[in-house]
């Protein structure tokens, strides 16, 4: 259900946007005409709500097929004149860097914005990894909101920044902001679109050898412009109380925990307080004033110490020596996100002063109820395909005598890493599957390579691997467990699906003819729900003596779900007979659907509310005893 | 009595429709004139894993997580996950209203770990704020047509203790803007069922 706030054209009302939304909103304020994007979570939600839009603003909205991709088509719509917005997760600007680090020595014409966000804590990412670099890399702006409002504001700035610079302009997002919800007061919808053309000039947008280094020049001409452009912007404040001997330099979401801290602490007369949001350049003069002030400057920021290490870099062009504290100095942890917690006690240490939320008696309490909590693991959902097919390569194995290596990918398939399946040997980041599958099957190692690889992702960066893979001969099993979606980041469509981010029926691309034209012979599809075959055909995989592929293909069980709760299709749960089962517990120690739960008894039972009803466990059960319910 | 700044946790589980719930709250608030701002704790987009939601509510710009300690109602739809956020967030001021049915975490199901007792959990619970209050959301839920809809009984057990500046149409109309059309009236009942449950308890306790 698209956000009817996201077009509303009422100035100065407030309404509710997630941080994704607020950026959508934003770029439907500046006009935006191109919006291209790979899914990735924190960021999905932009292009979705754009998607929604799309057709009633007239815009060009797309699911390419990875974040390089992506990023290109806005390259071409934008150096036509077109204002675009490119979104993607942190490890996406990863994949465009290659192509970032020319288009921003050819610059555009119309806006080019890019969102990346970044995911401190790896919330759901296989890193953690601060793309604030990027922008000093591709030396093009960045800026950073710290809050929902700021986020509609600051893709508004960076399309008139892009156009002004004619450069592209990074938008930084973090978790914690794209993922929030906040009161967002609306601004007007721009009307005018920009005129589509295309301006030959080799010159400039052919970066080829002996040409480049006068675009390079031109690039750093851009630089105190851009320097102009920014230091004032309103995504910067400093606030300097008279007498202040202390100061705290923050950007972004931490920004906001220390503004709290301050209250909390009592500080805000006490202590200067520069709020940065513009990551490149940063507000060199208000830095400069800050450090000539105070005796000492905390600099609170997310994942790595960027700034901390650019303003003791600017503390040598000042006279006085500001102490400069953060992440380098141990006042700040390195890793994970944030929490007011932590700011509030790194504030009270750098200021020397108390903070002890709780009296001793209280945190006895907590610290009685942390051991009675238990842990939750994330799991896959009952009734998912792939637990299944994990399963079914596990009997496989154990039926073949081999021993396996499975070079693992990223989607819901990763949850396969955990227990009680444990069945993820490596995981590096998109494609890598079948990439390391090929090194490790090249190791002459005695154990059977298997690369799992989720269609989404076979798609995104699979398929030069396999390539690879039958071209060097890497004796491995390739498992694609296709559940017809791009699940792990919200179900989005993908070529393989034959609609587009509109819900537009267009060709659909088949994995088996792709696995086909790679180079390999043996491809076998099998269905994960049907458990004997899915294993035959493991075990004749394993058994090979060349590269071969397996897909397993199955709706995701969320999915279909939603699908069938939309149509009023009833689900019909599976239950235990108590009489049959010998409390083995072989379907949860081998399997593991988190709808199995235990009686009294010690026997199985099944949660029938959390039953999709896939039949899979009656199929585990060597007793008979899980059928279905009446 | 009625908050004029509230710190509310909605503690559960991913697939209970936190965010839904914690959307309609915030939406509400902004439409009785307040700024909100909540995101949730352990990321949203898990699988089975624990979420909270934090909502706050107030006159102005707050950071998107609560402190430690500074938390004033929790909604807690789950035993286990209701301890783990009051735990950390309640103050001891606060209140909670639980959801007594527990979702086993996958440890539980392969048998390494035992869910603690409710009971158990809703004495430390206790201990560490002013008032814990059960209510049976998901059966109520189940009552007015679907489990599922546990989540805005909640949200109207949360409008029946009254302790938010937030009038009873308001939140009714909020409910029927942000869910799909087709199961307005489903959560309307289940809004009610939650509302009257925790009135009747409230009630009961008065002297
Ligand atoms: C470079 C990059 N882009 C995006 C992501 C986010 N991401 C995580 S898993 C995934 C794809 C999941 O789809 P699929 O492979 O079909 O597996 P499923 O989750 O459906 O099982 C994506 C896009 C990422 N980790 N890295
Ligand atoms: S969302 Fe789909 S693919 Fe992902 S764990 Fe759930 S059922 Fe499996
Ligand atoms: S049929 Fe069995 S495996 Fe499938 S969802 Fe139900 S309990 Fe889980």
């Amino acid at each position: 259900m698209p956000n009817p706030f996201l077009t509303l054209d009422a100035p100065g009302k407030r309404v509710l946007f997630m941080g994704n939304e607020a950026f959508a909103r934003g770029a439907l304020e500046a006009g935006v005409q191109v919006a291209s994007a790979y899914p990735g979570t924190p960021s999905s939600e932009i292009l979705e709500s754009i998607a929604s839009v799309a057709d009633q603003f007239n815009i060009h909205a797309e699911w390419s097929t990875n974040e390089k991709v992506a990023f290109e088509v806005g390259v071409g719509s934008a150096i036509s004149g077109l204002r675009t917005l490119v979104s993607m997760k942190h490890v996406g600007v990863n994949w465009i860097a290659d192509p970032l680090m020319a288009v921003n020595q050819t610059g555009v014409r119309g806006g080019l914005v890019i969102i990346v966000a970044d995911d401190p804590s790896a919330y759901s990412s296989q890193n953690e990894q601060d793309s604030r670099f990027y922008s000093y890399f591709a030396e093009i702006p960045m800026l950073e909101p710290c809050n929902p409002q700021e986020a509609k504001d600051a893709v508004v700035e960076a399309f008139e920044l892009s156009e002004k610079l004619e450069l592209p302009v990074f938008v930084r997002s973090v978790t914690r902001l794209s993922h929030s919800r906040g009161d967002v007061s609306l601004g007007e919808l721009r009307r005018e679109r920009n005129e589509s053309r295309f301006i030959k000039d080799p010159k400039r947008w052919v970066m080829v050898a002996t040409q480049s280094p006068a675009r390079h020049k031109w690039l750093h001409e851009k630089q105190n412009q851009m320097r102009e452009e920014t230091e004032e912007l309103f995504l910067n404040h400093l606030d300097l109380p008279r007498g202040a001997e202390s100061g705290v330099i923050a950007l972004g979401v931490p920004s906001t925990y220390v503004s709290e801290a301050m209250e909390l602490l009592n500080l805000e007369d006490k202590v200067a307080f520069l709020k940065i949001g513009v990551v490149n350049p940063l507000p060199t003069k208000k830095i400069k004033t800050l450090l000539n002030t105070v005796e000492k400057v905390l600099v609170v920021e997310e994942v790595e110490p960027f700034v901390e290490e650019k303003v003791r870099a600017i503390a040598y062009e000042v006279e006085n020596r500001a102490d400069i504290r953060g992440k380098l100095t141990g006042d700040l942890p390195r890793e994970r996100e944030y929490t007011p917690d932590i700011v509030l006690k790194a504030l009270a240490g750098f200021m020397d002063v108390e903070y002890e939320p709780r009296s001793k008696e209280l945190r006895e309490r907590v610290r009685e109820a942390e051991d009675i909590v238990l842990p939750r693991a994330i799991a896959m959902c009952p009734g998912c395909p792939h637990r299944a097919t994990f399963y079914c390569i596990k009997q496989a194995l154990r039926k073949t005598g081999e021993k396996g290596i499975i070079a693992g990918d990223i989607g819901c398939y990763n949850l396969g890493a955990f227990p009680p399946l444990s069945m993820q040997d490596t995981t590096y980041g998109m494609g890598a599957s079948i990439g390391v599958a090929c090194g490790l099957a090249h190791a002459n190692l005695p154990e059977r390579v298997i690369a799992t690889i989720g269609d989404s992702t076979f798609l995104h960066a699979g398929i030069p691997a396999l390539i690879n893979s039958a071209y060097n001969d890497a004796k491995m099993t390739v498992v694609i467990l296709d559940n017809l979606a791009t699940a792990m980041t919200g179900f989005q469509p993908h070529p393989g699906t034959g609609i587009t981010a509109t819900g537009k029926k267009t060709v659909r691309v088949d994995t088996e003819t792709i696995a086909r034209a790679c180079g390999i012979s043996s491809i076998e599809t099998t269905d994960p729900y049907d458990v004997e075959k899915t294993t035959q055909t493991l075990m004749r995989a394993l058994q090979s003596k060349e590269v071969n592929v397996v897909i397993s293909k199955r709706e995701c069980a969320l999915d279909a779900q939603r699908e069938n709760r939309r149509k009023g299709i009833a689900v019909h749960p599976y239950t235990v007979v108590k009489e049959r089962c010998t409390a083995c517990r072989l379907c949860a120690t081998q399997f593991g659907c988190p709808a199995i739960i235990w009686d009294k008894d010690g026997k199985a039972d099944i949660d029938a509310l959390l039953c999709t009803g896939c039949s899979v466990c009656g199929q585990v059960c060597a007793a008979g005893a899980i059928v279905e319910a009446k | 009595m009625r908050l004029e700044e509230a710190n509310v946790l909605v503690a559960g589980v991913g697939g209970q429709g936190n965010i839904l719930a914690s959307a309609i709250i915030s939406k509400a608030a902004i439409d009785s004139g307040y700024k909100v701002i909540a995101s949730e704790t352990f990321g949203a987009s898990q699988r089975g894993g624990a979420v909270a939601s934090h909502v706050r509510i107030s006159r102005r710009s707050l950071s998107p997580l609560i402190p430690e300690g500074k938390g004033d109602i929790l909604l807690g739809f789950e035993p286990v996950e209701s301890l783990r956020i009051g735990a950390k967030f309640l103050s001891p001021e606060g209140i909670a209203v639980v959801n007594t049915r527990s979702i086993y975490p996958v440890d539980v199901i392969i048998g390494n770990r035992a869910y603690p007792s409710v009971e158990e959990i809703l004495r430390v619970l206790g201990g560490l704020s002013s008032k814990v209050i059960t209510i049976e959301a998901t059966r109520l839920a189940e009552e007015a047509g679907d489990p599922l809809a546990m989540n805005v009984v909640m949200v109207g057990a949360l409008a029946g203790i009254e302790r938010l500046d937030i009038e009873l149409a308001v939140f009714k109309k909020t409910i029927e803007e942000m869910v799909p059309k087709r199961t307005i009236d489903l959560n309307l009942r289940a809004f009610d069922a939650g509302y009257g449950d925790i009135k009747k308890k409230i009630e009961r306790e008065a002297p």
